[in-house]
C-alpha cells in the first residue's frame, strides 16, 4: 500500500489552473523529487499535501486514509511533516525551544500545571535530534542569530521532533554554498529508509544523486515519471527542462 | 578600566554592577516585601506628621506634609495592584500570543459589574432558591469574585470565537468594536445597571470565611486582601507563562504558521489564551470596584482598554512584571499630575494628553518598555561580564578547562 | 405610548435619516479603507481626526470669518479649508510619526498602538485649546428650509446637502482610485505592496499622500456633521467604532465595500428605534413598559449583532478581498 497517494488533486487559483488533475503516489521508504521550472506548481502541491491549501479538487489520501479535508495541525498528527522554501522557525526561540515545542507537540498542548523544564523526556528527544543536524553547540542560542544552512538545518530538525512518516523538503539546500549542499543532500539520504522524503530541489546534482525515483512537474502536470537513468533520458523533460 | 573597582572610589561602573546585581537577584523579593508592609509606610508617614506638629516642629511636619504629597496613597497602590494583575492578564495576550486586543475593557467591565450586580441583587432578595442566597450571605465576596471570573470567561470565550476569525491589527480592530457592545448594553439596560451614572451604593461587603469587612472605610484591609489575591493571580499566570502551554503560547506568537505545521491547533490555543486573560482581567475588574463600593460606567468603555495597553507597553510587553511596573508609573504619573503638578501649570489638568503624548514617544523611542529596557541592560552587562571573565581565564590560566554548557 | 402600525411618512423620514448618517460613515469607511489597504495600518485615530477637523471647522467658520462675511460664507470657506488643513496635518502626522515605524519589527501593531496613543491624547488637547464643554455650530442660514414636507416626513435642505455632497465625493474617489495614476498606485499597493516598490514608485510619497487623504475625507465629514449636533471633544469615540463595524460588514480593500456598508448600517442604525417600538412591546425588569428611547440604544447593539453574524458567516465582509485580512 503506498503511504502517499493522490487522485486527480488540482489547484485553481482564480482562471490560474496551479496544479492540474494530478495522480501521484509513493511508496514507504522511498526518497523521491520532484523537479520542474518556477512556477510549475511544486510547492502549491506541497501546501496541498500538508494542508497549508485546500484543494480545489481531488483527494489527498495519506496511509489509506483520506486526508483531504483535515485541517494542517490534524495532518501534522498523522505523520506529515514538511519544510518551506523560505526558512520558517521561530526566530526568537533558542534551538532547543524550536525543537522541543515540536517534539512537545505529540505529548501536551493544554498542559498548563507543570513547568516545562519538568518534561525530560522533550529535552532529551530535543537534544538527540539537534545532535543529529549537528547544532549541539548552539544548542541555546536565538533561532534566528543561525547562519542561513543552519537554520535550513534547524528547521529540518524541528520536522523531525515531530516524527514524522512523510517527510516533505521544499528546496533544503537554497541559498547553501555548494560544498553544504553536498552535506546537506548526504544527511537528505541518511534520513530516507524508515522515513519516507519527498524532496522539490533545484540543485540537479543532488536531485540526480540521491533520489529513487524523479517525478517532473510542468504548467501544473506531471510531464513525466521514472529513475534517474529515465528522466536523464527522457527527451521531453531534457526539451522542457534540462536544457534550459 | 578593568582595575576600576580596586581603587576606594565608588565608580559609576560599581553602582551599575551593584545595581544589576540587585536588580538581577533581588529586584522580585525587594518589590513584594515593598508592597507587604506598604499601608504601614503610608499611615506611618501620616503619623509622624501629627507627632510633627503635636511636638512643635511645625517646619519639619509641613516639608513632610508636601512630602507626602508625592507617595502615592494606600487607595492608589490597590488601584495599581490591581492594574498589574489587569496589565500581566492582558500580557498573556500582547506579549506571548502576539494578540493585540484593543477590547480588554469588556471583561473587566463584566467582571465588575458581576460583583456589583449581585451585591445588588442579593440585597434586595432574588427570586432563587434559598440556599442559594443563604450561601451568598455566608461567603458573599467569594462567591461574587468566582462569580465575576466564570461570566467574563464565558464572555470572553463568546467574543473569542467571534474575533478569532482575523488575526493581527485586524483582530485589534474587532475586539475593540465588540467590546463596545458591553458598553452600550450597560447604557441600555439602565434600570439594572444604573446607566451613565454606574452602579453605585455597594457599601458593607464582607469576605465570609474571614469575617473580614473591604470597601472606602477599610484601606488597609482592602490593601491586604486585593494583595492576597493579586499576588495568587500572578502565580497563577506565572505558572501558565512557564508551563508547556505557555510555550506554545510563544510559538504561535513568534510563527503561527508554523506551529500550525508542528501540530498543534492554534485556533484553539488563541482562543483558550484569550479565555485565560479574560477571566483573569474579570478578576482584576472584579477587585477593582471593592474599594470604591461603585462600578463607574468607565470600567467597560474602550479608554480603559486604552489604559491597559498604555500601562503594558509603559513597562514593557515582553517582560512579566512590565504591566506591574507600568502600572505604577502610569498611575503614579497621573495621580502627580491632578493633585501636585496641577498647582503650578494648568496644562497637567488634560492629564489624557500628556498620557496620550507619553505612550506615542514610548512606542516610537522606547518600543521594549522601561522594565523591558531594563532587563537588556542586565542582559547586556552580564553578557559583558561572562566575555570578561572568559578572556580573563584564558589569558591567566591554561590547566582550568572552561565550562561547558 | 407608540403603538401600531407605523406611518408611511415616519418611515420614510427614519429611511432619510439613515442616508444622511450612512453617508458620514460611508466618507469615514472609505478614509480608514484607502489608508489600510495602503499602509496595512489601521487608523484608531480616524474619530479624533473627524473631531478635529469639526473643531478646525467651528474655528475657520464661527471665530475668523463669520464675525466678517457671515454664518453661509464662512460655513462654505470651512468646508473648502478644512479638507486642506487635514491634509496638511495628515501629511506631516504621517511624516514626523508613522513613518518612523515602517522598518521596524512589528510595524503594523506600532502603527495601531500610535494612532490608539493619538486617539486618547486628542481630546485633551483639544480640550485645552477649546475648552471642555462642546461648542455649538448653527445650520448655515441658507440651508434653513425644507426641500419637502409632507406631514411628519421632513427632507431639510442641510441634510439633501449633506447626502448630495457624500455622493459627489464618492463618485471623486472613485475617480481618483480608477482613472488617475495616483489612483493606480493605490490600488496596486492594496494587492501587492512590494510590486509598487519594485516599480520604483515613491512609495514614501503615495503613502504619505494617502494617509493625509484619509485625514482630509475624515475632517471633512467632521465639518459636515458639525451643524446637525455640536462639536464636542468626545464625537469621534462612537463613530469611530461605528466605522470600524462598516468596514467589517463592508469587507476591506474594495471601493465598493465601504460605501455599502456605510449605507446599510446607516439604514439599521436608522430604522431599528422604528421597528422596535412598533413591533416589540415588551416590558423591562423593572415592569415598566420599553419605551422609544430604549429603541435608540438598543439600535446601537443591534449594529454589533449584524457585525458579528458577519464575522461568524463571512469573515471578509460582504464585498472584502478573500483572505487579505485575516
Amino acid at each position: 500500500m503506498p503511504i502517499l497517494e493522490t487522485q486527480k488533486l488540482s489547484k485553481h487559483f482564480g482562471g490560474l489552473i496551479a496544479v492540474d488533475q494530478v495522480d501521484y503516489s509513493v511508496e514507504k521508504g522511498e526518497l523521491r523529487s520532484i523537479i520542474g521550472p518556477n512556477g510549475a506548481g511544486k510547492t502549491t502541491f506541497f501546501n496541498m499535501i500538508a494542508g497549508d491549501l485546500p484543494a480545489t479538487e481531488g483527494e489527498v489520501i495519506f496511509n489509506g486514509e483520506n486526508v483531504t479535508g483535515l485541517a494542517t495541525f490534524e495532518r501534522s498528527h498523522k505523520g506529515i511533516g514538511r519544510t518551506y522554501q523560505i526558512t520558517n522557525i521561530f526566530p526568537k526561540l533558542s534551538v532547543l525551544e524550536n525543537v522541543r515545542i515540536a517534539a512537545q507537540s505529540r505529548k501536551t498542548t493544554f498542559n498548563l500545571w507543570t513547568g516545562v523544564s519538568s518534561h525530560r523526556e522533550l529535552i532529551d528527544k530535543a537534544d538527540d535530534i539537534i545532535e543529529r543536524i549537528q547544532l549541539a553547540d548552539k544548542r541555546n542560542d536565538l533561532g534566528g542569530t543561525l547562519a542561513h544552512g543552519e537554520q535550513r538545518y534547524l528547521e529540518i530538525g524541528i520536522a523531525l521532533a515531530t516524527d514524522p512518516q512523510l517527510l516533505l523538503l521544499d528546496e533544503p539546500t537554497a541559498g547553501m554554498s555548494p560544498e553544504e549542499s553536498q552535506q546537506t543532500a548526504a544527511f537528505i539520504q541518511s534520513l530516507a529508509d524508515p522515513l519516507t522524503i519527498i524532496l522539490v530541489e533545484h540543485d540537479m546534482e543532488i536531485v540526480l544523486g540521491i533520489s529513487d525515483k524523479i517525478t517532473v512537474l510542468h504548467n501544473g502536470k506531471f510531464l513525466a515519471e521514472g529513475s534517474v537513468e529515465e528522466i536523464r533520458e527522457n527527451e521531453e523533460v531534457q526539451r522542457v527542462y534540462l536544457r534550459e | 578600566m578593568s582595575n576600576g573597582n580596586t581603587g576606594n572610589r565608588f565608580t559609576p561602573k560599581d553602582f551599575w554592577a551593584w545595581f544589576f546585581e540587585v536588580f538581577d537577584s533581588y529586584g522580585v523579593i525587594i518589590l513584594g516585601v515593598f508592597l507587604l508592609i506598604y499601608p504601614f509606610i503610608f499611615s506611618g508617614l501620616l503619623e509622624s506628621i501629627i507627632w510633627l506638629e503635636d511636638n512643635d516642629y511645625e517646619g519639619m511636619a509641613e516639608a513632610l506634609q508636601t512630602f507626602r504629597g508625592f507617595v502615592p496613597s494606600t487607595p492608589l497602590m490597590i488601584q495599581i495592584l490591581i492594574f498589574s494583575l489587569f496589565g500581566m492578564a492582558f500580557n498573556i495576550l500582547l506579549g506571548n500570543t502576539g494578540m493585540l486586543s484593543l477590547g480588554h475593557s469588556a471583561y473587566f467591565g463584566v467582571g465588575g459589574y458581576t460583583l456589583g450586580l449581585m451585591h445588588a441583587w442579593f440585597k434586595k432578595g432574588t427570586p432563587v432558591y434559598p440556599w442559594i442566597t443563604d450561601t451568598f450571605k455566608l461567603f458573599p465576596l467569594e462567591f461574587s469574585i468566582i462569580s465575576a471570573i466564570i461570566v467574563s470567561a464565558v464572555f470572553s470565550w463568546l467574543i473569542g470565537m467571534i474575533a478569532s476569525t482575523k488575526r493581527g491589527v485586524y483582530f485589534a480592530m474587532v475586539t475593540l468594536a465588540l467590546s463596545m457592545v458591553f458598553y452600550y448594553a450597560a447604557q441600555t439596560f439602565d434600570d439594572l445597571t444604573g446607566g451613565t451614572d454606574g452602579l453605585g451604593g455597594l457599601a458593607n461587603m464582607r469576605m465570609g470565611t474571614l469575617n473580614l469587612r473591604v470597601g472606602i472605610m477599610d484601606a488597609t484591609i482592602t490593601y491586604y486582601f486585593v494583595f492576597v489575591i493579586v499576588v495568587a493571580a500572578t502565580a497563577i499566570i506565572w505558572q501558565i507563562l512557564r508551563s508547556p502551554y505557555g510555550q506554545v503560547l510563544r510559538a504561535v506568537r513568534e510563527n503561527e504558521n508554523r506551529a500550525r505545521n508542528c501540530g498543534y491547533d492554534t485556533a484553539k490555543i488563541r482562543l483558550m489564551a484569550f479565555t485565560l486573560s479574560g477571566s483573569l482581567a474579570g478578576l482584576a475588574g472584579a477587585l477593582s470596584i471593592i474599594y470604591g463600593e461603585s462600578v463607574p460606567i468607565e470600567n467597560i468603555h474602550f479608554i480603559t482598554s486604552g489604559q491597559i495597553v498604555i500601562i503594558t507597553l509603559f513597562g514593557g510587553a515582553g517582560v512579566f512584571l512590565g504591566p506591574a511596573v507600568g502600572s505604577f508609573i502610569y498611575w503614579y504619573l497621573r495621580q502627580l499630575m491632578s493633585t501636585e503638578f496641577v498647582k503650578y501649570l494648568a496644562i497637567f489638568q488634560y492629564w489624557e494628553a500628556w498620557v496620550g503624548g507619553i505612550f506615542i514617544l514610548i512606542v516610537l523611542f522606547v518600543p521594549q518598555g522601561i522594565l523591558g529596557t531594563i532587563n537588556n541592560w542586565t542582559l547586556n552587562y552580564r553578557t559583558k561580564r561572562y566575555i570578561e571573565r572568559l578572556e580573563h581565564e584564558s589569558e591567566s590560566a591554561s590547566a582550568t578547562e572552561s565550562e561547558e554548557s | 405610548m407608540p403603538t401600531g402600525g407605523v406611518d408611511l411618512a415616519e418611515f420614510l423620514q427614519h429611511l432619510f435619516l439613515g442616508l444622511v448618517q450612512g453617508s458620514f460613515y460611508v466618507l469615514l469607511a472609505l478614509g480608514l479603507s484607502i489608508i489600510f489597504g495602503l499602509m496595512g495600518i489601521i487608523n484608531f485615530g480616524h474619530g479624533v481626526f473627524y473631531m478635529l477637523g469639526a473643531y478646525m471647522g467651528f474655528t475657520v467658520a464661527n471665530l475668523i470669518i463669520a464675525p466678517i462675511f457671515g454664518p453661509n460664507i464662512a460655513f462654505v470657506a470651512a468646508l473648502a479649508a478644512v479638507p486642506a488643513i487635514m491634509f496638511g496635518i495628515g501629511m506631516v502626522f504621517e511624516k514626523y510619526v508613522i513613518s518612523r515605524i515602517y522598518n521596524t519589527d512589528n510595524a503594523r501593531f506600532s502603527g495601531v498602538l500610535i494612532t490608539f496613543g493619538l486617539s486618547i491624547f486628542l481630546p485633551d488637547f483639544v480640550r485645552m485649546i477649546w475648552g471642555r464643554p462642546g461648542r455649538p455650530f448653527n445650520i448655515p442660514p441658507m440651508f434653513n428650509f425644507s426641500i419637502l414636507e409632507i406631514g411628519t416626513f421632513n427632507v431639510s435642505a442641510y441634510r439633501t446637502f449633506v447626502v448630495l455632497v457624500a455622493a459627489i465625493l464618492v463618485v471623486l474617489i472613485w475617480f481618483l482610485l480608477f482613472r488617475t495614476n495616483l489612483g493606480m498606485v493605490i490600488r496596486a499597493g492594496t494587492s501587492n505592496n512590494i510590486m509598487v516598490q519594485v516599480l520604483g514608485i515613491n512609495v514614501t510619497k503615495v503613502w504619505r499622500q494617502t494617509f493625509g487623504l484619509g485625514i482630509a475625507l475624515a475632517g471633512f465629514a467632521g465639518v459636515m456633521i458639525s451643524p446637525l449636533f455640536a462639536v464636542d471633544p468626545t464625537m469621534g469615540d462612537d463613530i469611530l467604532i461605528q466605522t470600524f463595524i462598516v468596514v467589517v460588514v463592508g469587507g476591506m480593500g474594495s471601493f465598493i465595500g465601504p460605501v455599502i456598508g456605510g449605507l446599510i448600517i446607516g439604514q439599521l442604525w436608522a430604522l431599528t428605534p422604528l421597528i422596535g417600538r412598533t413591533v416589540f412591546i415588551v416590558e423591562n425588569f423593572s415592569g415598566t413598559m420599553i419605551g422609544p428611547d430604549f429603541w435608540e440604544k438598543a439600535s446601537d447593539i443591534l449594529l454589533f449583532v449584524v457585525m458579528s453574524l458577519i464575522l461568524i458567516l463571512r469573515p471578509r465582509g460582504l464585498f472584502g478581498q478573500e483572505g487579505a485580512f485575516d
